[in-house]
């Protein structure tokens, strides 16, 4: 009976008491990182394969990812007991750091982007949705206007309820998701414009580091682009206009508390980014103290 | 200044330092204070910022760490604490758990200066998740504030505690359960370790450094 065992540095077949056979890795940070993060992701290593051909005793082994090649006793008490040292193949520490920043670097990079990439998907097909309930709440009215039956309008009508309630899930997916990964912008403008507001810079972190004056007039961009080529007015909010600060404001208010609104979301967005500290209570408490100033004026 | 006992932790007062690693000279890592004594530099440690200070200035004598030993951390967060620990064990490593991406961004900047940090993203829940990387240790320290943390350290002390090994679990009142008095919840959290053959060696409460807080150092 032999145990399949694989470290960073190589992978080991072992009887019990001495390793039998050993295949070890090349001493490179990147080829390493590479094994790694195929081990991360459930496959086999080519290695691993290597090592079992041949043998002809049977091979326990302690992870899922290994039932193709052995049999799988996660439990097994042997394994408990088992180490292989890195330092008997000349593999130092310092290699093991340089291999560790590397692999968590990436996982790290993937991970932040996964996050951000699932809330700008999701607000990207609310608005699709959004613009197909529109349109088929149009043709319904003028098809039920000019038809005899109500039946066959039936079904198209079905369809439109889903998308009715498609929308009501997806929202609450995002306003859940974005809670979580960014509570204080969620808190400070609302889940739904904030999760905008990173489909718009692109991501968290790119949110985080924009100006405020930019944050101001993100999802404006036409209107910007209109101004910069043909003069007049340049655009005193974007996106955020939908929020009831700014749109239930009179209107000659409303350029002065974008800017307000947008300097909180800015502070936000580091928070939740840089800091992940909840700070929104401070926030709002600031806001609505300026915004009193600015109504009374 | 003197030796506190701990190899590499001085004392002066009320104030604990560590010796800075000599490839780190000059390096703050959180602002802390850096003073040159001889041919040694140290740096300062905040009770206040690490509960691992708070409990040695709260009377843990010893905690069975080594110049040589290697350690296993979950929940490193940035490496405030993390870093103390890499100058104690100058010639050992501290494998340090985080499953925070953003937190974990500047424990690398970190280790790509000390070189016995081995940053590790993963959930410290599913300790088969790391084992290609962490071997047996000699020491394992938990500060993850987590419901379910005794739980979370009990597999982890099963998969990876050497049998001379120890430990300490930091443990905060509130994240076990809200509606406890704090007395009862460390109890609880004592009580399954006891459950799980894990010997109590010390309890200290942090206060003041930190309100509702234990240590609870371990061993097999
Ligand atoms: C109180 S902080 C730790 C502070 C740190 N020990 C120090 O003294 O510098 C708790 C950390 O544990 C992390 N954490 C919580 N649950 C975790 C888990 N299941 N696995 C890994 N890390 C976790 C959190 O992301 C957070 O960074």
């Amino acid at each position: 009976m032999l145990y399949l065992i694989t470290k960073w540095f190589g992978t080991f077949l072992h009887d019990g008491e001495k390793i039998k056979k050993q295949i070890v890795f090349p001493k490179d940070e990147e080829e390493i990182v590479k094994r790694l993060i195929k081990i991360d992701r459930g496959e086999i290593l080519p290695e691993e394969w290597d090592i079992c051909r041949d043998v002809t005793d049977d091979v326990i082994v302690n992870e899922r990812r290994l039932q193709k090649i052995g049999m799988f006793f996660p439990s097994n008490l042997f394994f408990k007991k088992l180490d292989v040292d890195p330092n008997s193949f000349g593999f130092s520490i310092d290699l093991l750091n340089r291999v560790s920043c590397l692999l968590a670097e990436k996982k790290t990079r993937e991970r932040l982007m996964a996050e951000d990439i699932q809330i700008i998907q999701m607000v990207n097909a609310l608005d699709d949705l959004i613009q197909t309930c529109n349109l088929f709440s149009e043709r319904l009215n003028h098809w039920s206007l000019v038809s005899t039956s109500e039946e066959k309008i039936s079904s198209f009508r079905n369809i439109f309820d889903s998308v009715k309630k498609e929308i009501n899930r997806l929202e609450k997916q995002i306003e859940e998701d974005m809670k979580r990964i960014a509570p204080n912008i969620s808190r400070v403008v609302g889940p739904l414009i904030g999760a905008r507001l990173i489909a718009l810079s692109g991501s968290l972190e790119h949110l985080a580091t924009l100006p405020s004056s930019t944050i101001q007039i993100l999802g404006a961009e036409k209107a910007l682009f209109k101004f910069k080529k043909d003069g007049g007015k340049p655009p005193k909010h974007g996106i955020i206009f939908q929020h009831p600060l700014i749109y239930r404001s009179p209107k000659a208010k409303r350029g002065k508390i974008a800017r307000k609104l947008a300097a909180k979301i800015s502070i936000a967005a580091k928070a939740d980014f840089f800091t992940k500290k909840d700070i929104s209570d401070l926030l709002i408490a600031d806001l609505n103290r300026q915004i009193g100033v600015i109504k009374n004026q | 200044m003197r030796p506190t006992g701990i190899p590499g932790v001085f004392r002066e007062n009320n104030k604990l330092f560590t010796e800075n690693l000599e490839s780190c000279r000059g390096i703050q890592v959180y602002n802390e204070k850096l003073v040159s004594i001889n041919d040694k530099e140290l740096r300062s440690w905040n009770p206040y910022r690490s509960k691992l200070a708070a409990a040695i200035l709260k009377g843990l004598k010893n905690i069975n760490i080594t110049s040589k030993s290697e350690i296993l951390y979950l929940g490193a967060a940035t490496g405030t604490t993390v870093s103390h620990i890499s100058d104690i064990v100058k010639d050992g490593a501290v494998y340090s758990v985080e499953n925070s991406p953003v937190a974990l961004k500047q424990l690398i900047k970190l280790s790509r200066k000390r070189h016995n940090i081995i940053p590790i993203m993963a959930d410290a829940s599913h300790p088969e998740k790391y084992s290609h990387i962490v071997p047996h240790v000699d020491f394992i320290y938990q500060d993850i504030s987590q419901r379910n943390q005794a739980d979370i350290f009990i597999k982890n002390v099963d998969r990876y505690l050497k049998k001379a090994g120890y430990g300490i679990m930091m443990v905060k009142a509130r994240s076990i359960d809200v509606s406890l008095k704090p007395k009862d919840a460390y109890d609880m959290v004592i009580n399954k370790l006891i459950e799980h053959k894990v010997k109590i060696i010390k309890t200290i409460d942090l206060a003041p450094y930190e309100k509702d807080h234990v240590s609870i150092m371990i061993s097999l």
